[in-house]
């Protein structure tokens, strides 16, 4: 009664703050359920009461279709495995269907469910077969058909793609193998602690996120540094939960991931991070290739080939893991010296200890001030150097690392203060940790704390209800009393899933990902959005490549789908209604240009604000007055130099009256086309440009993301420019020039709306009108109904109405002189 | 070979190869060798390395585990299995 109270607590953590995604409650509330039938089942129904919940929690998440597919798939290949025939030919036939179904996953052939199954069939089979066909061919442990559906369909797997790799002789082995009791309290410590960990993610996913390019000090270089292995969190997290699901039933799997932020060597890493990897490549690759090498040639020849076999093994295993759970099969650099930089440091310390041997003791060793310091040294140092192989690991561009090499090799005082601050804390709690730890481990011979740590059922209870107690006040606290705002928005932040951190948003709206494969590796968050995109969303036919600036252009006369709705151009390649290239007698001309927005992405030609806010301005306007026009020459992905090229050379054969941009974050965008132009993608035809970007410090030989942050402190003065000379041209020819700064539909203020005022108040000084859209889609807390889709954050229709009736609104004032 | 034969020169490596200096009467025969971290990887093939020659038996890659090789009693029954 006791677990089950405190499993129901858990339940109304993982609901209040919405922690992963809804399967995971229902995963999770079906795991509870069961709980409290299977803790009573005699011991010889406790395996096949645990397959029962794990096969209904398939049909309850997939249905009765696709889960059926997946029991027979799953059956079919667990069956070919025991085929009564040599052994050698049941492994080709695996392989075989292997492939098939590797065919089906990248959308080669037509497999029998949606999509979306791949990612939890693949990761149920791709490892966890490997290490049963071993385990099977050297017959060393029992089967059966209750433990092979329980190993590979084990519930946790429902809603968590990227699995511990179970071994399936530990598995059988650890069924009731120690104390019940003990074993279930274990599971909820492991769950409290994987929630715990799952939400710290959350923190640091949307509150330390910083883009290389913004770096401006040694302590945000470090920042930077240390968030990548931070972000490990996530699996941490997730294995916790997961094998804490799995003791709760009494399956006592070893503890993973245990307080790796404070080991204090790298051996101390790898028996802390994830073990049931570093063993399953032991069993499967090292200790095979080790064994078979050392009859062959010296014992150290023999470890450094099965070493470095071992580490090429888990860095393709890794892509070939994306491929089962993203569909993309990574091969990029920073994987390679990632792996490479571990498996040399990792053989160092073999070869080491194979020379010098460790300091190994039967008690624990005695504990002075010298010992203690040691410690702390040890773990700020190993914790500082994975640090780094983890940021070199997660960037996208050797320039990032100069960024931040720059700024950390000239700390300022108060860089200094913060960076010994945390290095301090991080010794502090090591050696506050391994005292904790050296409690537990002074019964070496407690088979219990061997197995799963020491566990003391009345102090665990009470400090896993009293720390759950402590975070349900905090997720509902605000809603019941007067709490700090600033401390509420934390709070409220942190029970949104859905909120992407500023960086990410960002990338999402920029398209900064064209590739998944590059989306996946670091990126859960966006990479969980984009999987569910259809592979053809950014396409759209009736845009041509130019081979010039700007790099396309809309084809005329084209009616074709895009992002889910039809969308037409006009004989003048607008996307937008038939016009006459003359102005006809008694019209209000106004040329529109801006970028997808504008264009109307998304939405049906008579949906977009543009003809919406034509509409409103004609039928409201006195039947005497001049007719208003809007001509909509936007274009997806163009930003203000591409408006300005399309201005000079294009836009005044419309003999318009006013021009007005729309902008949704132009100190960016001009920023970016500069950027692509100096590198030499494209030759912009501004001359002057090339020299400001000289002045500025970069030219066609600097690193991209160098030149990105050389050239974010001019960016505003850039965008001052190409406003100044589409004035210019405006005056020239007695047009009015209106801006109007557009915000995306969504909820977090961020990075991209400080950019907006920016932009609204460089035009206003270079003379340009601005109009202030900010608030078109009013001030509800919640934009999500406004998207086009969860992984496309352009307006949808609901969106361009409310866009439509704002600018009239804006509009209306200016025009009256010739509209009212 | 009798068990208590193989136990001594097991016994003796262990101590002799690992933990130079420790009491003997501390290793017993339940004493948890690789979960403690006693047996990390490379004293695992050091000492699977001394039981094939000392006893001039085969261990399988598969057999160098935890089920196997985790306390002095389980080696010793391993290697009583091969003899």
């Amino acid at each position: 009664m006791i677990i089950a109270a405190q499993l129901a607590l858990l339940l109304a953590l993982v609901r209040g703050f919405r922690i992963e995604n809804p399967a995971f409650l229902r995963v999770l509330a079906l795991c509870f359920g069961g709980f409290l039938l299977h803790f009573w089942l005699p011991v010889s129904l406790r395996l096949p009461g645990f397959v029962v919940v794990s096969l209904a929690g398939i049909f309850l998440l997939f249905g009765p279709a696709d889960g059926g597919w997946m029991l027979a798939f799953g059956g079919v290949l667990i069956g070919v495995a025991h085929i009564p025939i040599r052994f050698a030919l049941r492994v080709p036939l695996i392989a075989g269907l292997a492939v098939l179904l590797a065919l089906m996953r990248g959308g080669r052939i037509d497999g029998p469910w949606p999509s979306t199954i791949w990612p939890i069939f693949g990761s149920m089979f791709m490892f966890r077969l490997i290490g049963y066909l071993y385990d099977l061919k050297n017959r060393s442990t029992k089967f059966g058909p209750w433990r092979a559906l329980g190993y590979f369909f084990m519930l946790p797997n429902l809603c968590f793609p990227l699995f511990p790799v179970v071994d399936y002789k530990t598995f059988v082995a650890s069924h009731d193998a120690v104390g019940r009791a003990e074993t279930s309290q274990a599971g909820v410590n492991a769950i409290f602690r994987g929630l715990t960990q799952l939400l710290l993610y959350r923190l640091v996913y949307q509150h330390l996120t910083l883009d290389a390019t913004m770096i401006e000090s040694a302590s945000q270089a470090a920042l930077y540094l240390v968030r990548p292995y931070l972000l490990y969190l996530k699996i941490s997290g997730s294995f916790h939960v997961i094998v804490g699901m799995l003791q709760i039933y009494g399956f006592s799997l070893p503890r993973t991931n245990y307080n790796y932020f404070l080991a204090s060597s790298f051996t101390d890493y790898w028996r802390r991070i994830n073990i049931y990897w570093k063993e399953f490549i032991q069993k499967i690759f090292f200790n095979p290739v080790y064994f078979r090498l050392s009859r062959m040639m010296s014992p150290t020849r023999a470890l450094v080939l099965a070493t470095l076999i071992a580490f090429v093994a888990t860095w393709s295993l890794h892509s070939y893991q994306w491929f089962w759970i993203r569909n993309s099969f990574p091969i990029v650099w920073q994987d390679i010296v990632f792996w490479s930089f571990m498996g040399f440091v990792v053989l160092l310390n073999m070869l080491w200890e194979s020379k010098f041997g460790r300091r190994r003791s039967l008690k624990p060793p005695p504990r002075t001030w010298g010992s203690e310091t040691t410690l702390a040294l040890r773990t700020i140092a190993t914790f500082g150097l994975i640090c780094g192989s983890w940021a070199v690991w997660s960037v996208q561009s050797w320039g990032e690392l100069q960024i931040m090499a720059e700024h950390l090799i000239q700390p300022g005082v108060r860089d200094l203060v913060w960076i010994f601050l945390g290095m301090t804390g991080l010794g502090l709690a090591a050696v506050l940790f391994d005292r904790w730890d050296a409690g537990g481990l002074a019964r070496p011979k407690d088979r219990v704390a061997l197995s799963l740590g020491p566990i003391d059922l009345r102090w665990t209870t009470i400090r896993v209800s009293t720390a759950t107690l402590a975070l349900l006040f905090l997720a509902y606290a605000p809603l019941l009393l007067r709490f700090d705002s600033a401390l509420a928005a934390v709070v409220d932040e942190l029970k949104n899933p859905l909120r992407l951190s500023g960086m990410d948003a960002q990338a999402l709206d920029r398209g900064y990902y064209e590739d998944l494969t590059d989306v996946a590796r670091f990126n859960p968050e966006l990479a969980e959005l984009y999987s569910e995109r259809p592979a053809d969303w950014e396409r759209c036919w009736a845009l041509q490549r130019t081979g010039r600036f700007p790099t396309h252009q809309l084809l005329p006369s084209r009616r074709v789908a895009f992002k889910g709705s039809m969308m037409g151009t006009n004989a003048f390649a607008m996307r937008d209604r038939e016009y006459t290239q003359r102005k006809p007698a008694n019209t209000y001309r106004i040329a529109m240009h801006g970028a997808s927005h504008a264009m109307g992405t998304g939405v049906k030609d008579d949906q977009s604000f543009e003809n919406l806010a034509e509409d409103r301005l004609n039928a409201v306007t006195r039947s005497d007055a001049a007719r208003v026009e809007i001509l909509n020459f936007s274009v997806a992905g163009y930003g203000p130099l591409a408006r300005l090229y399309d201005l000079e050379r294009r836009i005044l054969d419309f003999e318009p009256d006013a021009l007005l941009l729309i902008g949704i974050n132009d100190i960016h965008w001009a920023a970016k086309e500069l950027l692509i132009g100096v590198s030499g993608s494209y030759e912009l035809p501004w001359p002057e440009l090339y020299e400001m970007a000289e002045a500025w410090g970069f030219d066609a030989s600097t690193n991209a993301t160098v030149a990105e942050a050389r050239m974010r402190p001019h960016r505003a003065e850039l965008l001052g420019w190409v406003y100044t000379r589409i004035l210019e041209i405006c005056e020239k020819n007695g047009m009015t020039c209106y801006l109007a700064a557009l915000p995306q539909p969504r909820q977090e203020a961020d990075e991209a709306m400080v950019d907006l005022k920016k932009q609204l108040s460089v035009a206003e000084d270079v003379g340009i009108v601005p109009i202030d859209l900010l608030d078109a889609y009013g001030d509800g807390p919640r934009y999500d109904h406004l998207h086009l889709a969860k992984w496309d954050r352009h307006p949808n229709a609901e969106g361009h109405r409310l866009i439509g009736d704002r600018l009239v609104a804006a509009l209306a004032p200016y025009l009256g002189r010739v509209a009212y | 070979m009798p068990a208590d034969a193989v136990e001594q020169k097991v016994k003796d490596f262990i101590l002799r190869e690992f933990l130079p200096g420790e009491d003997p009467d501390e290793l017993q025969l339940d004493t948890p060798l690789l979960s403690t971290g006693i047996l990390d990887s490379i004293a695992t093939l050091k000492l699977v390395s001394f039981l094939e020659s000392e006893f001039d038996i085969g261990i399988d890659p598969h057999e160098a585990d935890a089920q196997n090789l985790n306390t002095v009693a389980q080696i010793v029954s391993l290697v009583s299995s091969k003899i």
